[in-house]
This record gives structure tokens, C-alpha cells and sequence, in this order.
């Protein structure tokens, strides 16, 4: 298992590679600063309430969760929803198709069960904390007997999405197949799926349609989903123009592991 | 926060002179950050701007942090990896539409002579994050953890891995196949990775 040769590189010599390596670029200040004046023209000031910032945390940063602390507390209690500080206590329940807003701290992670063997770090502390300003998007209704939610996640911008979905079911399921279709045609650009069930058990693809994105998630033969809220993020870049939201779908099949057919669908526009 | 207008040195239009400091002492080492997780110079600059333009925008929040450039830094790795997560997914969705036969790979996977730069950008970008804020930055396990908000054991398995398989890949760089065996099989495994 160890694999070991001769002319083995080790800490010391990549430490050493990457400073010559990263001594290789020079920052381009005028061309920072320009992006950076860009990117803040319209906003402006800092403002507290829009957590922007957290911005990149939600991404599948190699696909970890990063809101983690509130996150793995209210995971496991599973909750249904995508639950903000505000609605986690609530304690084992499955909230089923009606209920929940989204929330900021709705990130995702991708450890199944969620044991909270980190600390939390000043980053997820922090403004996940503060993440109880959020007004949600609103939830779309969902058909099927699968319960599920979806909706827009609060923190997307006007170049930048993320739907959330979120599956709670009752039983342990076998098999779960999902499919999102994101509108759009060319002008939206998939960056990425997140979800708090672990990569190893899943099958993703994204694939360019004619109408936009298709999203496929896949539980792989073999894993199996106990009863609790699995969330999903499926993230795309839009244009600033505009995107129909209320043309962004859902579809779920599954089968329960007492081989019960179970479904869900339904739009994220809430 | 509301514009100390003492102007002094150029500063980004719009930001207070505190944030403008930061941005004055950190976008050289943020830029060369990324460009290890990047390996592109323009694209690094633009992921260092971003995440200032991240930080500012949260600055209030950021600005209290324990340690700010961590969270920016954070801030930084994740841009990045959606980045090259963009890139490889779309070059992905490209072959599958042109049936299976797609070039275009920014990073040849059969290239005879592998560098440091092509190495790491074949890592996935946990690993690559892992492996650049441990050695370059020589933070500690624990710190690399909590700038990146993972656990201390995924660093610890993601950094050396993507060690073990950086060498296996410039070992290899003379005898390609080799280099296959040692990291690469063992990260197939959890390969849904990406």
C-alpha cells in the first residue's frame, strides 16, 4: 500500500518548489484593482445583512461545507429543511413538502452523517451566526410522495445561483435519481453540486441541453439513505440580464428499501 | 467603515483606509496563492480581486475575524476551485456531446514531462488547496483545516496524498504509467471527488 521509491519527493522539497513556483507570478495591482473597483461598483459599501462574503463558502469548495458549526447542528437533529439557525430547533421532525425557508447558512456539506469533529472556525462562525436576516426566496410546492423542497438560495446574486433542494425521506431509500433542469439555454453555465450525502455514494453529471443544464445525481448501486434531510445545491453562473426562474425543475424517482416507488417534483421559484 | 477619507497612497475606489491597508499588504501573496491553485497568471489576479471584492463587501464581518487573511484566503480557495471545477466540468460536458473525442485538455494527461504546475492542477482541488496552504504556506494541519472549514483529518489524508501523488507524477514524469499506481488508484475510490 505504501508505495515507496528511491527519489521520493517530500515536504521539504515541495515547500521549497511551490515558494519558486508561486515566486513566479507577479500581481498585476492595476489589474486587481480594476476587477476589484468592478466587482464592488454597484454595491458599493460592506453591508452586513447581504453576507456576500460568504459567498464562496457555499461552493463546493472541494466539496465541503463551510457553514459547518449551525449546519451539522441542525443535520443532526435532522431537520428537514434547509434550516437557519432561527429554524433549527426543531427536533426530529420531517417537515414535509410545505414548510421552510431557505436559509444562508444553508450550505451544504458533503459528510453524510454529520459528527461535529471540527471546531468551528472563525469563518463559519461567525457570519453564519449572522445569518438569520435572511429572507428566503420561498419554497416551491413539490408533487409525489417523496418529501422535498426546493428553492432559490439566498445567497445568489444576479450572476451566480444556487437552487437548493432538499429530500427528506420517511424510510431508507435504495435508490434515488435526480434530475434538474436549469433554463437558460447558452447563457447559463453550471458551476457545480453540492450535497451533505458523501461524493463516494453519488454519481453527478451536468450536461449542456439545448434548454440549458441538466443536473444529475445519482445514489450509487448499493448505498442505501436512511430517513433524514439530504440537501443538495446545483450552482450555475447566469447572466445579469435575467433568468426565468420559474422554468427551473425538478424531478425525483426512488424506491424505498421495502420497494416502494417513490417520486417528487416540482419548480424552485417559490 | 464609512470612508476615513484620508487618502494618502492609491487605494481601491470606495473602500475605508483600514480595508485598503489589508488589500495594500496581502493582494501580492493572495494573486500568488492562486496562481498555485490556478496556474494561470491573469486568471490568479482576477481570483485575487474577487476575493477582495468578497472581503470588502463583508468586511464588517471579516475585518473582526480571528484572522482575516485566513477567511480571505478561504475565500480565495474556493473561487479558485470553481474555477477549475468550471473548466473541468465543462470540458467534460464537451466531450460528451461531441462523442467521446475531445482535446482541448488544458492539461494533457499523457504529457511525457510533467511540471510542478501541471502536477498540481491535476490534482482535485481539495488536495491542491490542502497541499499548497500546508507547504507553502507550512500552516499546520490544524490551521490548514480551519482556513479551508474542513476537518483536520481530511487534511491530513488530502494533503498527503496529493503529496504522494505529485511524486508519483514527476517520478513518473519519465515513465508515465508508473506514476499511476502509487495516489491515483487509491483516490479513485472517493474519485467521485470530481
Amino acid at each position: 500500500m505504501k508505495h515507496t521509491n528511491d527519489s521520493q519527493p517530500d515536504g521539504a522539497w515541495l515547500s521549497d518548489q511551490l515558494r519558486r513556483q508561486a515566486q513566479g507570478h507577479d500581481a498585476d495591482l492595476d489589474r486587481i484593482t480594476a476587477r476589484f473597483e468592478h466587482l464592488t461598483a454597484d454595491g458599493a459599501a460592506p453591508s452586513t445583512s447581504r453576507r456576500r462574503v460568504m459567498g464562496p463558502m457555499r461552493m463546493r469548495l472541494l466539496g465541503i461545507p463551510l457553514g459547518i458549526a449551525a449546519v451539522l447542528a441542525s443535520a443532526t437533529v435532522a431537520v428537514a429543511v434547509s434550516v437557519g439557525i432561527a429554524v433549527s430547533a426543531r427536533p426530529h421532525t420531517v417537515v414535509p413538502v410545505t414548510s421552510p425557508k431557505t436559509s444562508p447558512s444553508a450550505t451544504i456539506t458533503t459528510a453524510a452523517p454529520p459528527t461535529p469533529t471540527d471546531t468551528p472556525t472563525e469563518g463559519a462562525t461567525s457570519p453564519t451566526a449572522a445569518a438569520t436576516t435572511a429572507t428566503g426566496t420561498g419554497t416551491a410546492d413539490s408533487t409525489g410522495n417523496l418529501p422535498a423542497t426546493a428553492s432559490v438560495d439566498t445567497h445568489s446574486t444576479e450572476y451566480w445561483v444556487q437552487e437548493n433542494l432538499t429530500v427528506t425521506p420517511t424510510r431508507t431509500i435504495k435508490e434515488l435519481h435526480i434530475t434538474v433542469t436549469v433554463s437558460g439555454g447558452t447563457s447559463v453555465a453550471s458551476t457545480g453540486i453540492w450535497t451533505t450525502i458523501a461524493p463516494a455514494e453519488l454519481e453527478t453529471e451536468v450536461t449542456r441541453v439545448p434548454g440549458g443544464l441538466e443536473y444529475q445525481v445519482t445514489l450509487k448501486p448499493g448505498q442505501s439513505l436512511k430517513p433524514a434531510a439530504y440537501r443538495f445545491g446545483f450552482q450555475f453562473n447566469r447572466p445579469a440580464s435575467g433568468h426565468d426562474f420559474a422554468l427551473d425543475t425538478y424531478n425525483i424517482t426512488g424506491t424505498a428499501s421495502d420497494d416502494t416507488a417513490l417520486t417528487a417534483s416540482g419548480g424552485f421559484a417559490g | 467603515m464609512d470612508g476615513g477619507s484620508g487618502g494618502e497612497r492609491r487605494r481601491p475606489h470606495g473602500t475605508d483606509s483600514e480595508f485598503a491597508a489589508f488589500f495594500a499588504a496581502h493582494y501580492n501573496e493572495l494573486a500568488r496563492f492562486a496562481y498555485l491553485l490556478i496556474g494561470e497568471h491573469a486568471a490568479a489576479d482576477d481570483v485575487a480581486a474577487e476575493a477582495l471584492a468578497e472581503a470588502w463587501k463583508g468586511w464588517a464581518r471579516v475585518s473582526t475575524a480571528d484572522r482575516p487573511l485566513a477567511y480571505v484566503r478561504r475565500i480565495a480557495a474556493n473561487i479558485a476551485a470553481n474555477r477549475t471545477d468550471r473548466v473541468v466540468r465543462e470540458r467534460r460536458s464537451w466531450r460528451l456531446w461531441s462523442g467521446g473525442r475531445s482535446e482541448q485538455a488544458p492539461h494533457p494527461d499523457s504529457d511525457a514531462s510533467v511540471d510542478l504546475q501541471t502536477a498540481l492542477l491535476r490534482l482535485p482541488a481539495r488536495k491542491r488547496a490542502c497541499v499548497v496552504l500546508r507547504y507553502y504556506y507550512d500552516l499546520s494541519e490544524r490551521e490548514t483545516a480551519s482556513t479551508l472549514g474542513i476537518s483536520v483529518g481530511t487534511v491530513k489524508s488530502q494533503s498527503s496524498r496529493g503529496l504522494e501523488e505529485l511524486a508519483a507524477q514527476l517520478r513518473g514524469s519519465r515513465t508515465a504509467s508508473a506514476a499511476a499506481n502509487g495516489g491515483r488508484r487509491r483516490s479513485a475510490t472517493e474519485g467521485a471527488n470530481r
